[in-house]
């Protein structure tokens, strides 16, 4: 490749790198400047001193210790049983062979395109009939198992071999024994990237929880983050906040990079 | 009935066949329980009963009215509506341009052999791996009216902006920070498929002496088609479904300029407990989505063959 061209290649990628990053930059820089650096008519891209004001304030003002936990609470319980019913319905599709299949599939395949708006009013009010306002089954129903999962556990079990279930039903395992001992365990790479996702997309959920779940004491953290600026009226609190949350989850995410990836990827591959 | 050629099968085998094809049905249903439990409860019939209550006036704690198509006659006349829909198309338009070619373009540079890629990768993750919640807020505050960009353009010799407070420059705000949260996104799906492009291809058509922006556009380009395509309905699905951004940037303003069809069902449903006018909003969504979806298929496949 000639000298140029490389250059040209780097200089585009250090651009795009530098806008990407340098909001989240700014959110730190910022989170330990006080009102007086951030308003100053020079830019300030560094703060004069590291003090951890805003933090404090923040954790003072706000209670985000219980939204960090409501969210914990729902992604994690969302994850787990989202993995296991859509593995255990992705399995079924690929590899049994029952009355009803064909109906199943087309009616799952059909839903992938209908959006969550069109069932949150209908949603909203059935689950006010049952009292389910500001609970977490709330919160977590709706989004518990999704065509998406199921469809994506259905295509990664059809790479495992089919002769795997009939070998062990020769030697006399029942048909949910060969689910959960020999298939659900050799499917961990198609677990790990379905709970990535499932927690991830619950996790980044707004709308739903704050119309099902408004309380404060209820609030997951990205409910809590939209009503923030109620409660800290300064940017640098806003932006202590904006850290706090951001930090756990960008090192999970690029701890499970590859995961999230392949759950990115999984879709468009069979197109 | 035999028809002929074909011996009728033994009738203990057809038991037999019925017998296994029953025991594999029940333990399949048992398997499945759970997900077609939530599959009615939680998906379908939310969705017809939605479709239900837009044919009716319904408020919290009072039976729905049937009053036949009047909730969309009466939105086919509201200008609300109108500017909601002009503002998403406008908003998935610019959106789903910048995402689909910036990311390719992204992604054909990354392609290349060089160093620090996984430098680069994480930089483009880093808004991947945020929520739009945290992301709006981070450009409300860079965008503020005394924010760090109007701090910078004075400091270089330019003027102020209003940016949020303006409704034009709102909504380019709102478009270009989807475009920048979204591109590591879609930059990691067409980096899949850049790998799977033939590298004999790729070098055949560089020894006949084509230059490496023909090789891409000859070559490249044509073998990830189903690939644009793919991300072309994604990102186009996404964005009509636009409401975090100017819920919590702008609320819809100023003067309604990044309103959104999500944002006025929110509006409402939940703020004006208007439940059958919602619905028939949230049904006009519903019928754009799959005539969009139809519509990009179309795209597909023309540009296919």
């Amino acid at each position: 490749m000639r000298i140029a061209i490389r250059i040209l290649f780097y200089l585009v990628l250090i651009m795009f790198a530098f806008l990407a990053a340098f909001p989240f930059y700014y959110m730190i820089a910022g989170s330990f400047m006080d009102s007086v650096e951030i308003y100053s008519r020079t830019p300030n891209l560094w703060p004069s001193s590291f003090e951890f004001d805003a933090y404090k304030r923040i954790f003072n003002n706000v209670p985000m210790i219980r939204y960090f936990a409501n969210s914990i609470l729902v992604s994690g319980g969302t994850t787990v049983i989202a993995v296991l019913a859509s593995s255990a319905a992705g399995y079924c599709f690929a590899h049994l062979d029952f009355i009803g299949k064909k109906f199943w599939f087309a009616l799952v395949l059909a839903t992938l395109i209908v959006p969550f708006q069109a069932r949150i009013i209908p949603l909203f009010v059935m689950f006010s009939d049952y009292n389910l306002n500001n609970t977490y089954a709330g919160i977590m129903l709706p989004g518990l198992i999704s065509a998406f999962g199921v469809f994506m556990m259905s295509q990664f079990f059809q790479s495992v071999p089919a002769e795997l279930r009939e070998a062990a039903i020769i030697d006399g395992a029942s048909e949910l024994g060969v689910f959960f001992r020999i298939f659900l365990p050799l499917a961990k790479p198609g677990v790990a990237t379905l709970s990535v996702f499932t927690f991830i997309t619950s996790w980044d959920d707004l709308l739903w929880p704050m119309i099902i779940a408004p309380s404060p004491d209820m609030r997951t953290i990205q409910v809590g983050l939209a009503f923030i600026r109620q409660t800290a009226q300064t940017p640098d609190q806003v932006m202590a906040a904006i850290v706090v949350v951001s930090i756990p989850v960008i090192i999970a995410f690029l701890l499970g990079q590859r995961y999230f990836v392949a759950g990115i990827t999984s879709g468009a591959v069979k197109e | 009935m035999a028809i002929a050629g074909q011996p009728p099968r033994p009738a203990a085998t057809r038991m037999q066949r019925l017998g296994k094809s029953i025991r594999k049905s029940r333990a399949a249903y048992l398997l499945m329980l759970p997900f077609l439990l939530h599959f009615i409860v939680v998906v379908a019939y939310p969705m017809f009963y939605s479709l239900y209550l837009s044919l009716t006036e319904a408020k919290l704690n009072s039976d729905p009215v049937f009053v036949g198509l009047d909730n969309f006659v009466d939105l086919s006349e509201d200008a609300e509506f109108k500017t909601a829909i002009g503002n998403t198309f406008y908003f998935a338009f610019f959106a789903v341009l910048g995402e689909t070619v910036l990311s390719l373009i992204v992604a054909l540079v990354m392609n290349q052999a060089l160093r620090g890629r996984i430098i680069f990768r994480t930089a483009f993750f880093l808004p991947v791996a945020t929520s739009w919640v945290i992301v709006s807020l981070m450009w409300s505050i860079l965008f503020s009216r005394n924010g760090i960009v109007n701090i910078g353009l004075e400091w270089i010799g330019l003027s102020q902006q209003p940016f949020l407070g303006d409704g034009q420059q709102a909504m380019w705000i709102i478009i270009l920070m989807s475009i920048w949260k979204n591109l590591g996104y879609y930059m990691v799906i067409y980096l899949a498929a850049l790998q799977s492009v033939p590298r004999d291809l790729i070098d055949a058509a560089s020894l006949d002496g084509a230059g490496p922006l023909r090789v891409i556009w000859n070559v490249t380009i044509p073998s990830i088609r189903p690939v644009i395509y793919f991300v072309l309905s994604i990102a186009t699905i996404g964005s009509m479904q636009l409401f975090t951004q100017p819920f919590i940037m702008t609320n819809g303003g100023p003067l309604n300029a990044t309103l959104s069809i999500v944002q006025l069902l929110y509006r409402k449903a939940f703020v004006e407990l208007s439940f059958g006018y919602g619905s028939a909003i949230a049904t006009v969504l519903l019928l754009l989505l799959i005539v969009l979806s139809l519509l990009n298929r179309r795209i597909g496949n023309l540009i296919a063959h």
